[in-house]
């Protein structure tokens, strides 16, 4: 063993023979030093005085019991409690006052001591360890807690100040810009070319601080999880197209070309249109601020890899490589120093890069100094599987920040049971568009929504409600649907209540596991 | 010139932007009334028939929205609301349309785009 600091142990008898016996036991351990004492007031007394690594107490003594030292022993102090053959009542009560063992005094007592004292001594130790361990979990714990409730109270008083802010700059600068304005037009009297040129610069640059506003505020949004994205089926190649005629006259004002270049097969992808919409808008934006006069720009789009990638392409002055990687990062402008006259906020890239990961996609940039830059991004094609799963996900985004609860519905229409209804596939499109119509009314809040599921027939609900609630609306729209269908359409539905921290394709295998027949209770006209 | 092309009201707690929308207007050959408070132009809109209000949303005395809902349910609903607001969260747009409201410009706006919404909807009256 090694070598200990002595540790003293006090025995508490008033019986002269155990106290030599106990004596002589602990002997044999000689890193125990033993003290004695013959009633509670001297134990009490000696207690005061020094520290003991363990107190064993007879139970009775001559002014009072071995327990009432119990309440006096300070808490690193282990007990054990001496009573006589039979009385194992007592030594019951002293386990539960906080004792550590007992022992009887009987003929082997004096051989069981040193084990007693040591195993009562380990134990005590642990106890001690363990509740110390407990106490700085429990505290770090409190810490943690405090801290993160600290952190949201932060993020909330961040966001609130910046919409604040954002509403309070805009009267000033609406007011500005529109004084300005009316001077550049000439309402507040004649003005010369020269003038007006300078008011032109301040009006730009009322726009280019309109636009940082704008910027700040939806990179707070983005950042703060509470962008929403509503990812639907989408023809990529229109939105590309909108925006190419959107951005032609600004292009125009620079003798730029720019081109549209989509592949005129592309198939549908999931995504926001307005927020992807800005993606782009970000990245013409830069493209047209950016490269030269008379450059040449390209906006394509095609498919590659089972994804959708957009890319805008020009062949300006390029990108060196080490400031390709920070340009997505926010207040970042290359230009500042490798160019004049380009006017951004050093968000839109920090922006687009957000968006395009809400929509699961990737956003890169591949120049080469001299020879132009390209950036890329992807969105996933559209599949109902995805659509689903995005339906769930972009909602979950937005209930962990309220706290709501979410709940989704399947209903399931067995096409055979409506035969007439399903026939083609033009009937089946517009049955399947007026059920979604009949369900979508049975919704009671604006963000509640009905997908069509047309390969499975299936109608899939989510509605921001608790389980009870949930099951109402399912029950309504189920009963909704019936009613359109008719008394012979067989129908199964399943509904399940949705949180967040589990993957949304779970839950829906969950529902759809659970997908059971519903009678379409139409005044009894149908029998089961 | 000869008689104005229609009479507007101007709503907004902020004597400037009721100014500069002012001259605007009045240099397209509008008539303007303005009101610096929501009770305010209630009552204007009630007494004086405006055929549009360009009205803004966040005012001490009775806001943009509290406007709307005044006016429609005392039957001068007719009067088409532009509301020209600091306001550019998604909620407020969508519940001015619920509320009937007929054009959302959000502050600093543009001027053209302004005087666009304003004859449409003088030709939608007419």
């Amino acid at each position: 063993m090694n070598a200990q600091k002595p540790l003293s142990i006090l025995i508490v008898d008033d019986d002269p023979d155990h106290v030599f016996l106990a004596r002589a036991a602990l002997q044999r351990a000689p890193h125990w030093v033993v003290e004695t004492a013959g009633t509670v007031a001297a134990a009490k007394e000696k207690l005061r005085e020094a520290a003991y690594g363990a107190v064993v107490a007879d139970f009775r003594l001559p002014d009072g019991e071995g327990l009432d030292l119990i309440d006096s022993v300070p808490p690193d102090t282990a007990v054990v409690v001496m009573t006589a053959q039979g009385n194992e009542r007592v030594a019951v009560e002293a386990m539960q006052r906080g004792a550590y063992d007992y022992l009887i005094k009987d003929i082997s007592f004096p051989e069981l001591l040193p084990d007693v004292i040591q195993k009562a001594l380990n134990r005590h130790r642990s106890r001690i360890e363990g509740a110390r361990q407990q106490a700085t979990v429990r505290k770090e714990n409190r810490k943690l807690v405090q801290a993160n409730q600290k952190l949201k109270e932060l993020d909330a008083a961040k966001s609130e100040f910046l919409s604040t802010a954002s509403h309070e700059l805009r009267t000033p600068l609406t007011i500005i810009r529109e004084f300005i304005s009316i001077m550049r037009d000439g309402l507040a009297g004649p003005i010369s070319d020269d003038q007006r040129e300078c008011l032109d610069s301040a009006l730009g640059n009322c726009d280019r601080l309109e636009t940082l506003i704008n910027d700040i505020l939806d990179l707070q949004k983005i950042e703060s999880g509470r962008l929403r994205i509503r990812r639907r089926r989408s023809d990529v190649s229109s939105l590309l197209r909108q925006c190419y005629h959107d951005f032609l006259p600004r292009f125009a004002t620079r003798q730029q070309t720019l081109e549209l270049d989509v592949d005129p097969s592309l198939p549908p992808a999931l995504c926001d249109e307005d927020k992807i919409g800005q993606v782009l808008i970000n990245l013409l934006g830069n493209a047209n601020k950016y490269a030269p006069n008379g450059a040449r720009v390209v906006l394509s789009a095609q498919t590659r890899g089972g994804r959708l990638v957009v890319s805008v392409e020009d062949d300006g002055p390029g990108i060196p490589a080490e400031d390709q990687v920070q340009v997505f990062e926010k207040f970042v402008q290359l230009n500042r120093q490798h160019g004049k006259g380009a006017k951004g906020t050093g968000l839109g890239l920090a922006i687009a890069k957000n968006i395009v990961e809400l929509h699961e996609g990737d956003i890169w940039l591949q120049s080469t100094l001299g020879a132009g830059s390209t950036f890329y991004f992807t969105l996933p094609l559209f599949t109902e599987d995805r659509a689903v799963e995005a339906l769930v996900r972009d909602r979950l985004l937005i209930t962990e920040v309220s706290g709501a609860e979410l709940t989704v519905t399947l209903v399931k229409i067995d096409p055979e049971s409506a035969a007439a209804t399903f026939a083609d596939p033009e009937a089946r499109r517009q049955t399947l568009e007026h059920l979604q119509s009949i369900a979508t009314a049975q919704l009671r809040r604006r963000e509640d929504e009905v997908f069509v599921a047309d390969s499975e027939t299936m109608l899939i609900i989510i509605t921001e409600s608790d389980a009870s609630e949930g099951e109402a609306i399912a029950e309504r729209v189920t009963r909704a649907v019936g009613e359109t269908l008719g008394v012979r359409a067989r129908l199964r539905q399943a509904t399940v209540t949705v949180s967040s921290g589990i993957d949304p394709r779970d839950w829906i295998a969950a529902a759809r596991e659970r997908l059971s027949p519903v009678e379409v209770a139409l005044a009894g006209e149908r029998s089961a | 010139m000869g008689k104005e092309r229609g009479r507007i009201l101007v709503v907004d707690d902020e004597p400037e932007i009721v100014k500069t929308v002012g001259l605007r207007l009045k240099a397209s050959g509008y008539e303007v009334l303005t009101a610096g408070d929501g009770i305010q132009a209630t009552s204007i809109a009630m007494h004086d028939h405006p055929d549009v209000i360009i009205l803004d949303i966040g005012m001490p005395a009775g806001d943009g929205h509290l406007v709307a809902k005044r006016l429609r349910d005392s039957g001068k609903s007719m009067i088409p609301i532009i509301f020209l607001t600091a306001h550019t969260s998604k909620e407020d747009y969508e519940k001015a349309f619920e509320e009937g409201v007929a054009k959302y410009i959000t502050k600093p706006f543009r001027p053209e785009e302004l005087l666009a919404a304003v004859e449409e909807l003088m030709e939608r009256c007419a």
